[in-house]
This record gives structure tokens, sequence and C-alpha cells, in this order.
């Protein structure tokens, strides 16, 4: 169980199926939306490749040396950086053999290599990799904010989010108290529209409707279906006796 | 580039702080405000892209009124946390089903209200024996809040009366099990130039990478697929498991669920200038899953 003892159990070699998996979500995000210049600029810039760079640990440092040299005054984008610090790094650690570094490879030893290898992983998560706010999640007795309720400093509503589209959510694109009012003044209504609740006037329709469909819809079927196998157990045991 | 606003003193400071922790302590229950200031931000290269989403106008208690009367979904809400499947997509009981219907009435609310400008008073213990129960407090108390706490035993508004009782004992049997992301935690790696409360589209896609690991995690290593996720209002992402192996999960099982999720990467770099190495030491761990 979650104990201080075996809590605090780092990355290790191989890497557990589950950070597997999520370093195979994560990597592509990280290329797309951490690294460019439009992004967060970790490869995009010198002052922050620098700094990644320096993380490396003390058995990388050759190819910390020769990439800072080497791109001091290349062309090559953000992505093409990552790639190519990925291949000096596989080459020092002899995952990939050029003739030249075959013999050189071999006097690293399996620990340096694995700190070389996991720390790609590490910069990965470092900024990608979800941080929860544990305490909330520990304690049945925990109090959370209700979903549709509306963040007194923003004046936006809780709106669900569909995990589908999440590429698609804007947290700008939440519409705020004073906007829902104006959209209920300027409905009109279409004929033969129905209109069951207020809300499908505004722009709280498409994710209060996910909510309703893709959320309680299934979890009834759900709740129907063990309600089912309860009755018929239930009926079963009656029989016996 | 940011001012802190202090509130007036007031009584939700000192409920905040005499809770032991209860509340959700991150998007919630500051007491500061940060907001981002026009002349601060130009001529930035980022300055386009920041935006504050902290604005006072955004806000009123009659704006808040009217939303509760005219929007706010109280039968999505009633028809989702009393897991009834005799109810109809209405949100009316076809059917007595009493056990369920307790499950609501169970449940506690506690609701934020403000009487009175910068005094914000924390109610505990609320509890609403159906839906209009439910939508007549909120009208009547138009709350700031509304948070949502455990299934009880017992109603909670009852709940003084059973904990003098020697026979009953009044605590907690069923809670979704929740998950809350802030962008408040990622400080340290946000280079947009956004940081505290602060939010940009540039770092909120590391709320969408969170809710893609989280969600596929939940659902392919725990079984999980009752999840729905919501967007809490201004910094990040809530969270709530609501299949029932979820929320009849003991508090070291989800102190074990919740374990499983972390991992810690701080060694693996040997520069220690990150500014979120505190935050990694402080609580990032991958415990295995053991429960």
């Amino acid at each position: 169980m979650g104990t201080d003892k075996n809590q605090n159990v780092d990355l290790s070699n191989p890497l557990h199926p589950t950070l597997q998996r999520a370093y195979a979500i994560l990597e592509p995000m990280f290329v797309s939306d951490i690294i460019p210049a439009g992004a967060h600029g970790i490869l995009a810039f010198e002052e922050h490749w620098t700094d990644l760079l320096a993380t490396l640990p003390p058995s990388a440092s050759a190819v910390r040396e020769s990439l800072e040299k080497k791109w001091k005054n290349d062309v090559t984008t953000p992505e093409e950086k990552w790639t190519e610090l990925k291949r000096y790094l596989d080459v020092l650690i002899g995952k990939v053999t050029t003739a030249k570094k075959a013999k050189q490879s071999k006097k690293m030893g399996a620990a340096d290599r694995s700190k070389i290898e996991l720390w790609t992983i590490a910069t990965v998560f470092r900024y990608t990799y979800p941080r929860l706010d544990i305490n909330v999640s520990k304690m049945q007795n925990h109090l959370l904010k209700s979903p549709f309720c509306v963040h007194p400093k923003t004046g936006r509503v809780c709106v669900p989010i569909d995990i589908k589209k999440v590429d698609e959510f804007d947290p700008f694109d939440v519409p705020t108290l004073p906007q829902l009012m104006d959209e209920l003044d300027a409905f009109e209504g279409k004929d033969g529209q129905k209109i069951q609740y207020e809300w499908e006037k505004t722009s709280l329709k498409e994710s209060f409707r996910h909510f309703q469909t893709d959320f309680l819809a299934p979890m009834w079927k759900d709740l129907k279906r063990a309600e089912k196998v309860k009755a018929e157990q239930q009926a079963a045991i009656t029989v016996d006796f | 580039m940011t001012e802190k606003r202090n509130r007036p003193e007031g009584k939700a400071a000192d409920g905040g702080d005499g809770m032991d922790g209860i509340f959700d302590d991150g998007d919630e229950m500051d007491m500061d405000t940060t907001m981002t200031t026009n002349d601060d931000k130009e001529g930035e290269a980022t300055s386009a892209e920041v935006k504050s989403v902290t604005n006072k106008s955004y806000f009123s208690p009659q704006l808040l009124a009217q939303y509760y009367s005219r929007l706010f979904p109280f039968d999505l809400l009633h028809e989702w946390l009393s897991y009834d499947p005799s109810c109809n997509q209405k949100g009316e009981q076809k059917s007595q089903s009493p056990t369920n219907t307790k499950i609501f009435s169970r449940r506690e609310f506690s609701f934020t209200i403000e009487p009175i400008p910068g005094e914000e008073i924390y109610i505990r213990y609320q509890s609403f024996l159906d839906q209009a129960e439910l939508t007549n407090a909120v009208l009547k108390r138009n709350p700031h809040k509304i948070d949502i706490g455990a299934i009880f035993s017992h109603p909670p508004k009852d709940h003084h009366a059973i904990q003098g009782s020697t026979q009953r004992k009044f605590a907690p049997v069923q809670r979704e099990l929740v998950f809350d992301v802030d962008l408040t935690d990622y400080d340290g790696v946000r280079k947009c130039g956004c940081s505290a409360a602060n939010i940009c589209t540039k770092c909120w896609k590391m709320m969408g990478m969170a809710m893609k690991v989280m969600d596929v995690g939940l659902k392919e290593d725990f079984g999980f697929k009752n999840i729905a996720w919501f967007y809490s209002g201004r910094r990040g992402i809530h969270a709530w498991i609501c299949d029932e192996s979820a929320r009849e999960l003991s508090d070291p099982g989800r102190s074990a669920v919740a374990s499983y999720f972390e991992v810690r990467t701080t060694m693996y770099f040997t520069v220690t200038t990150c500014v979120d190495t505190i935050y990694f030491e402080k609580v990032r761990a991958w415990a295995s899953y053991t429960y």
C-alpha cells in the first residue's frame, strides 16, 4: 500500500508499461506543443536549450558540448534538434552504433547508460506528465467544487470537457456569466425547434449535451445492467431455498 | 508583472485554515488572486497570448442568481448524483427506490456564501432530500461556490444529532474518486510567461496532455468506465470517476490509485537550477500499485 517506504520509487529501466504508454502519448505532444518557438520554446532559443542540455548526466557531457557548439550556428528546427539530441545520446550509449563510436560506447557502464536513457524520458515527463494535486484524491471526505458552478474570479462555468475533443477545448471559449445572459436575450427560436432547457439557447449546449449523452446515458446502462444482475442473483437464491 | 490583491479579512480565512486540508486547496481556497495588468505585458513577446481570466465584471451576485434560476442544470446534477437507474431522463423517479433515493439525500453539499461583500461564510454538511430541495436552497442562498463531498451513512444535515448518539456512527461511505490538476503546479516548466493563476492557450496544452494520460490509464489499467472531466473554471481540470468500484474505494485504495500516477523525475537532471525541483521532491513519487 502507499506507505512512505515504497513510495518515491523512481523511473527505472525497463520502464513500467503504464509509463511506456504515457511516453508514447506525450512525446509527440512534447515535440508539437512544448519545444517549438510558438509554444514554450524549449529547443527554439539558445538560452532555453543551454538550460536543457545542462541537465544531462555528466557521462553525456560530450553530447552537451558538441551540440552546444553545433546549434549555435545552425538553422535546424526545434523538432530536428530533439531528434538530433536523441540520436546523439543513442550513439553515446551504444544503442545505435557507428563505426567510429563502437569502441567508445563499450566503456560506459550499465548504470550510466540507463541514466542517459531515462534522461530523455524524464525530460519529456517533466514538461508533460500530469501533476496531480494528490491530496484531493486521497480522502473520501474531501470537498471538491461542484461541476456546473461558476468560478467567482472568472465568471466562467465549470463545463464538462469531452475527452474525445480535448484538443479543441479552449478555456477562453468557455462562456462567462454576462455572455450567457446576452445569449439568452439574443436567442431566437427556429420553427419547430423544441427547447427543453434554457441552456439549449446558449453556448453551454454542446458541453451539457455531451455530459448527458456521453457520460450520463452510458452510466445508466451500467447501473441498470448491475441492477438486473443483482435481481437475477437474488431470484436464484430464492429459488434455491 | 503581476500584482497581488488582498481580499478584506473575512470569515473564510478562518474557515479555510481550520478544516484540516479538507478542501481542494488549489483553485478554490487561496486568498490571493493574481491579475495581469495590460501595461506590464506590453512589448513582451508573449503579450498577445497571455490573457487574464480574472475580471470582476464577469461576476456579480445578480448575474449568479440569474444563472442559477435559468441555466444551472439541477436535473443533470441530481440525475448523476442519485445513481439511480430507475430515474428517467427528466430526472423523475419512475418507481420508488428507497435505497438509491437515499444516496442523493446522504450527500454532503457545502455552500460558500457572501452575505456582506468580502465576508465569505462557508456552510458545511448541507444535504437535500431531492432535486427540488437542492434547487430551492441554491436559489435562496445564491452560493458563490457549491462543493460536493462524500455520501455519508446518514444525511449530513443530521450529523450533529448522530455524532451525539452512541449507537450510530456518522461516517463517509461512498465518494467518487476525484482528481485535480492545476496549472499552478506547472510554474517551473511554463515558459509562456504565465505563472500562478494566469493561463494562456500555450500552457493549457499541458492540461490536455494530463487528461489524455489520466483517462487512458484509468480506463485501461483500472477498468474504470464512467469518467467525467470538467474545466475547473479558472486554471485547471477535475476528473470524477463514478464507477461503483471507484465510489467504494477506501482511503488507502484512493491513495494507491493516485500514487500509481505519480512519477519522480528530479534525480535524472544534473543541474538543479530547475525552479520546479522543490515541487518534484515534495510530491512526485511512483509507488507500485498493490492495494
